[in-house]
Order: C-alpha cells, then structure tokens, then sequence
C-alpha cells in the first residue's frame, strides 16, 4: 500500500536539532495548507480576480486520498460551487482557471460529499497509528495521481500558531506533526452519520483493547458513533474490552436492539457484569430482546448474586481432546479467560 | 458471604445520591470558595442587607446561563472550550480561550490567597503557607493522591454550611431582609457598582459554566437525560445562592454598614452566634478546605480543557514529556497564582479584585456561550427557543454593561 507520508516526511514530527530533509523541504512546498487557501483570491485565465476560497469540497468514499471534487468560493455575497474540472492550478497564492468563462452555481452540499473548513478543520480525528485522538491544526493538500486530493492532518501546535499569525504566515505549510491521512479516522458528529459511513482500513489493524481506549478518550456521544460504526463481532469485543460502567452508558444511548444484539455477541461472563450494572427496568427490557439462548445463559449467570463465585463463572464451553495434556487445557484456559476479561 | 458485598453496595448507595447531587451542585458551590466568602462578606459589611436584590437577579442569571452549558454538554458531549474551537473562527476561539485562562489565573490567585489567608487566622505566615500549600498541591495532584485528600479538603469545607444557621441565631431584621430582597434599589455609587460587578464575578465565573458543561458531556448524559441535567443545574444554582444570601444576612446582621471588609478575622464575626468564641477557627478551617479544593481543580481542569481544545495528550499520569502543554499549564498556573498571592497587600482586596476581574470577563465568555446555545446547526431543536432567546440575551447584556461601567470608571479613576 502506498502511503504518501510514509515515504517523504517524518510522522511523528522532527526532534529538537533534527533538520528536514532535502525531499521533505521540496515536499513541503508542495503541499497545499488548507487554512492558508481559504482567502486566497480565485482568478480566471486573464488574471482577473472573480472571488474568494471559503471552503473545499472533496468526496468522503474509499480511496485513501479524499479527492477534491470543488472548492466553495465567495463572489460578492454569494457562496458558490466551483467544480475542480474548472481549476488549472492551486498553489499558496491562489487558485488559477483554465478559463474566462465560468458556470457557478449556488453551493449546495451533495451527499458523499464533505467540506473541509467547516467539518474537519479543527475538528477531532483518530490518529490510527498512534492510537489516540487528536485535532486537526491543518489540513494539506497535493497533486497527486493525477487529482488534488486530501494527504495530511498536521496537529502541531506550531501550525495553530501559524493560523493564528499574519496572513503571510499562514499559506507557509509547517509540517512538523503531520499525519498520514490513509492513518486517520474522522468521528462523526451527532447527526451527521456521513463522515463515519465506515471504517478505514488502518483501523482494522488494532487489538480490541486498543479501539477500547480510544473509545473511553472520545467520551460517551462520539464514542457511540465511534462503536457504531464497527463491525458487530469486533464491536463486542471491544466492549469486553471497556470498564463496566462506560459500556453501560454507551449501550443506553443506542436503539435497545443494537444494543442487544451487541450484548449477545460478548462472552456471557462480561454481557451478565454489564446487565448487573444496568438499572432494573433497563435490565428486563434488554433481556427481552435477546436471543431465546442468550437470554436462558445470561439470566442463569445473572441468578448468582455479585460477589460470589458464580457471578464471575462464564457458559462458555471448553472442548478438550482426551490426548490434550494438562498442560494444554491450562493453557486454552488461560487464554480463554484473557480474552473475555 | 463475604463482608465486602453489602460494603460495595453501600459504596454503590453513596455514589449515587452524589450521581444525583450532580455536578450542577458542585459547579455553582464552586462560587462558594475564597473569593465568593469574601465578595459575600464584604458585600454585607459594606452595604447590609442592600445587596439581595442584586443577588436575587444574579441568581436568575445564574440559573439560565448554567442551564445553557448543561444543554451544550449533553447534547454535543464536548467541552465548552472544544465546541469553541469547532464553532468559531480560530481568532475568535484563541480570544476567548485566552480570557478563560486569565479569569481562572484571576481564580488559582484569590484560592492562593484563601489558603494564606485561613493560615494567618492560625498564626501561620502566608510566606511560610503559600508556597508549601503550592507544592504540596502540585505534588498530590501529579502523583496521583488527589483523589483521596479531596475528601478530606471537602469535609473542611462542612463549616460553611453554618452560615444559614448563623443567618438565623444573628437576629437580623427579618422586614428589612425581606424588603430588602423583593424591592428593587440600587446606590449610584462607584463602591456600589464595583461590588455588584464583583458578586456577579464570583457568582457566574466562566469557571463553573466550564465545570458544568465539563461534567454532564463526560458522563455521557445523552439528550434523553438533558430533563435531570437542567434540574440538576437549576437546583444546584439556586441552592447555592441560598447559601450566598445567607452569608450576606449574617455578615449584615453581625458587622453591617461598618465599611469595606477589612480582614478575614472580622469576617469570621458573622459565625460567633453558631460557634462562639471558636468561630474564627472554624472560619479557618472552612476557608482553608474551600480554598485547596479549588486551588488544585481549576488549573487542572483549566488545563484539561485546553488540552483538548488543542488535540494534545491530557492526564496527569503522562509525564512532562509526552504531555508538555497539559502538565505546563497546570504548573504554570499554580507557580504564577502562588506567586502573585505572596505580593505584599491586603488579602481581602486580593480577594475581591480577582472577582472584579472575573466578573469584567465573564460577559465574554457568556457572549460565546449565548452564539452557541441560539445556534440551530449545533443544537437543533434544543437551541434556545425565541424566549429563552430574549432572556438569555438579557442577562448577557446586563452583565456586559455593569462590566463596562466598572472598567470605564477605573480607568476614569486613572486619569
């Protein structure tokens, strides 16, 4: 897989005495700063000013490099859509058109569609390597295969002091922290299912545990969007995964059936801490949406009061061949009980 | 079974009842701390039983505008300051993020100040206090044991709680009290107006609209629940300003009209009719409890929300190296609040001039908060409706022009 990143610049930022390499400085005038495009004047082949960038729009599908299907510039008062087969070039001083003529229409967003200013810039993002949640400073664009496309987040702090600097400063990437954006995972934000319609590659990479730690850093509403958006198996095992009490305020905050059709695809022994953590009502209402069997296995584990050695058996079955040493079973046991535990 | 089972569920029993309580309580008993006793007290002293028709009006203030943070946590699950830097031009966001960082700076000052204070009360020098306090603090909160000392910096607080009895035990005049709340009057007098803007500080501080909003987005309350959030906000405000008033009537009644506040032993007066003659060392204690609770809280949680706001590594148990900005701030915070509360001065002037200073920056963070909670493409259809529109905005805007009167007059002073 090729990673744009990976190969010209260093990911995890320069320490202090460490100087950017010759590709990386060519690299870097190459990059195209979001927060510095917006502003910039958008002129036709004659070099005649006719508005100014206020946003871009690119296409939130799988490839790896969101493309950028148009920019939103403003002429006048009014918004408008200008499609990126009209745009020559876009550099730090502006954007450039193939022609003097222009069709622009009202901007509208279309579905599959995202703006860049507006819905990522600033906003939070997962950083899949480094399995943690951060903030977009910066966004970057490049050429690249033959389309401008979406390659970076940088979230140094230097670069929200570059925003927040002249105007001069601001077109001048600083990729001092920037993330490979085939690495990054947007979060979506109440409302808006769109930008989480599914999960990158890159996060299938890591262990339950791991998405279970991200999942408590994003708190309670963006985490469900975050659980949401998993696959049910790896779902439940990420839940496994989290304290009691936060899989509790997670579950209540999705429709009763994804929440128990989640549950039945736990281990019994972390589905039954769950239930016990949920009030009375709550609990009865759950059971009676499970599956006829997970409901008899979890209303079994649940008779056995907390604190007593039932409540922290499991139903789960172990199947040992006659030949199986001793020490084999000791060792499926073991790894049974690290994986639901 | 084993003894541990009914224990747990006891310890279970008590989480809840605080689970209720909610952070709506703590947030406005947060106005309770150093500064607030001091505004309070001197607030009696000076003007009487004059100033509760003034509290009266905070109070609505109060409950509309912690309602406001309570709704944009539950159903955004961010922080105040995260909501800022996604919602607003990134100029405006560092403006108010800036402000922010003062009032509560202004804050970690006057609990600075508390602590030297309620030490002075026991013959204690707050050169010798301050900064021990400072690293003592420090020290728990990075390594760990805060947790556990917090319990014991609240059960210091319990004296505070004396105050509504003292109210009652100090004989005051109940018509005028009466009055005196339900019948607006105001005095055109600079000292008056510096005042209000003081009580307003110390009662509506950015702070606790933070904590609030802080509280409710953490534990995922989620837009079913927003109904026990809002009681909980309102509930919670006005119970604290109860005790508010309540500190004003036994000053009032124990030392009114006898001038500006001039020292802490003279506001420990207003408990003699509870406690007699160990009312100034309960007095410090209350302080000294109030104070180290909030001088540990607001750089920490000060700390926290920046660090979110910026996208960088926030908890305590990283270290300085992987969490430079977050462990900074707290630190900063501490060393430079520690430090302006040893400049040589009154410390009841001290007090009371970082409440003026929280309640000049309140109205534009409030100004933030109003944009966000009108705004339809955040909110949806729990944005504030047309009357809770013109409300809102009219509390914003009264807290704005008494902060420009008392900034105009300061610097007219100047001059």
């Amino acid at each position: 897989m090729f990673h744009f990143f990976d190969i010209h610049l260093p990911r995890r930022g320069l320490r202090a005495g460490e100087r950017l390499s010759t590709p990386t400085r060519m690299l870097a005038t190459q990059l195209v700063s979001m927060a510095g495009l917006v502003g910039r004047p958008v002129r036709n082949q004659s070099g005649l000013e006719i508005g100014r960038v206020r946003d871009v729009v690119v296409r939130w599908d799988d490839s790896l490099y969101p493309p950028v299907t148009g920019l939103v510039v403003r002429v006048g008062r009014r918004a408008s859509f200008l499609p990126a087969s009209s745009i020559d070039s876009v550099d730090r001083e502006g954007v450039a058109l193939h022609s003097a003529q222009l069709d622009l229409r009202d901007f509208q967003r279309r579905a599959g569609e995202i703006t860049l200013g507006r819905d990522v810039l600033d906003h939070q993002l997962i950083d899949v390597d480094g399995v943690r949640v951060v903030r977009a400073s910066d966004l970057y664009l490049a050429r690249f295969a033959g389309t401008l496309r979406l390659v970076g987040a940088d979230v140094g702090f230097s670069s929200l002091l570059r925003r927040l600097g002249p105007r001069r400063w601001r077109g001048a990437p600083t990729p001092s922290k920037v993330i490979d954006w085939a690495t990054i995972q947007p979060i979506a934000r109440p409302g808006e299912a769109v930008r989480m319609a599914r999960t990158r590659q890159a996060l299938h990479r890591l262990r339950p545990a791991e998405l279970a730690e991200l999942v408590e850093e994003l708190g309670a509403t963006q985490g469900q969007a975050f659980v949401a958006a998993l696959d049910r198996a790896v779902a439940a095992d990420v839940l496994e995964e989290m304290d009691v009490e936060h899989v509790d305020e997670l579950l209540s905050e999705m429709p009763t059936e994804r929440a128990a059709d989640l549950i039945a695809a736990m281990a019994p022994d972390e589905a039954a801490d769950i239930l016990r953590e949920m009030d009375g009502d709550d609990r009865a209402e759950m059971l009676r949406q499970l599956p006829s069997i997970a409901r008899r296995d979890l209303t079994r584990l649940l008779a056995y009061e907390e604190g007593t050695a039932g409540s922290v058996m499991t139903t789960t079955i172990v199947g040992v061949v006659v030949i199986d040493s001793m020490i084999d079973l000791l060792v499926e046991d073991r790894r049974l009980a690290r994986r639901t535990s | 079974m084993t003894p541990a089972a009914p224990r747990r569920s006891t310890a279970k029993r008590i989480a809840v009842i605080v689970a209720v309580m909610g952070p709506g309580l703590i947030a406005a008993n947060a106005g309770n701390d150093a500064g607030g006793i001091a505004t309070y007290a001197s607030a009696g002293s000076q003007f009487a039983y004059r100033m509760l028709f003034v509290m009266v009006l905070v109070t609505i203030a109060l409950v509309v505008v912690q309602e406001m943070s309570a709704r944009l946590g539950v159903h955004t699950g961010e922080g105040l300051v995260s909501l800022i830097r996604e919602q607003f031009p990134l100029r405006w966001g560092a403006f108010a993020t800036a402000c922010l960082v003062v009032a509560n700076l202004g804050l970690v000052v006057s609990e600075f100040a508390g602590i030297g204070a309620a030490l002075e009360l026991l013959h204690v020098s707050r050169y010798l206090s301050v900064p021990i306090a400072a690293v003592v603090l420090w020290s728990l909160v990075a390594f760990g044991s805060y947790r556990y000392v917090e319990r014991v910096f609240l059960l210091l607080t319990l004296p505070f709680l004396a105050y509504p009895i003292a109210a009652v035990l100090g004989h005051p005049s109940w018509t005028t009290v009466a009055t005196h709340t339900l019948v607006p009057h105001f005095i055109a007098s600079r000292a008056f107006l510096v005042v209000v803007v003081a009580l307003i500080g110390t009662t509506i501080t950015p702070y606790m609209q933070l904590y609030q909003a802080a509280a409710v987005a953490d534990r995922g309350t989620g837009a079913d629940d927003y109904r026990s959030a809002r009681n909980d906000a309102v509930v919670g405000s006005i119970f604290c300003n109860v005790i508010s008033m309540s500190i004003i009537i036994a000053t009032a009644a124990a030392i009114g009209g006898s001038g500006p506040l001039s020292s802490t032993k003279q506001a420990a007066l207003a408990l003699r009719p509870v406690a007699g003659s160990a009312a100034t060392t309960l007095f410090a204690l209350g302080l000294l409890g109030a104070s180290a609770l909030a001088a540990a809280v607001v750089p920490l949680s000060t700390a926290y929300a920046l660090a979110e706001a910026v996208g960088a590594e926030r908890s305590v148990s990283r270290g300085f190296r992987e969490a430079p900005l977050f462990l900074g701030l707290f630190t900063g915070q501490l060393v430079v609040g520690a430090l302006i509360a040893l400049a040589p001065g009154n410390l009841i002037d001290l007090l009371i001039d970082t409440q003026v200073l929280n309640g000049v920056i309140s109205p534009i963070f409030l100004t933030f908060i109003l944009v966000l909670a009108n705004r339809r493409s955040l909110l949806g259809a729990a944005a504030n409706g047309p009357r809770m529109r013109v409300l809102a905005t009219a509390c914003v805007a009264v807290v704005a022009v008494l902060a420009v009167a008392v900034v105009g007059l300061t610097v007219a002073g100047w001059l």
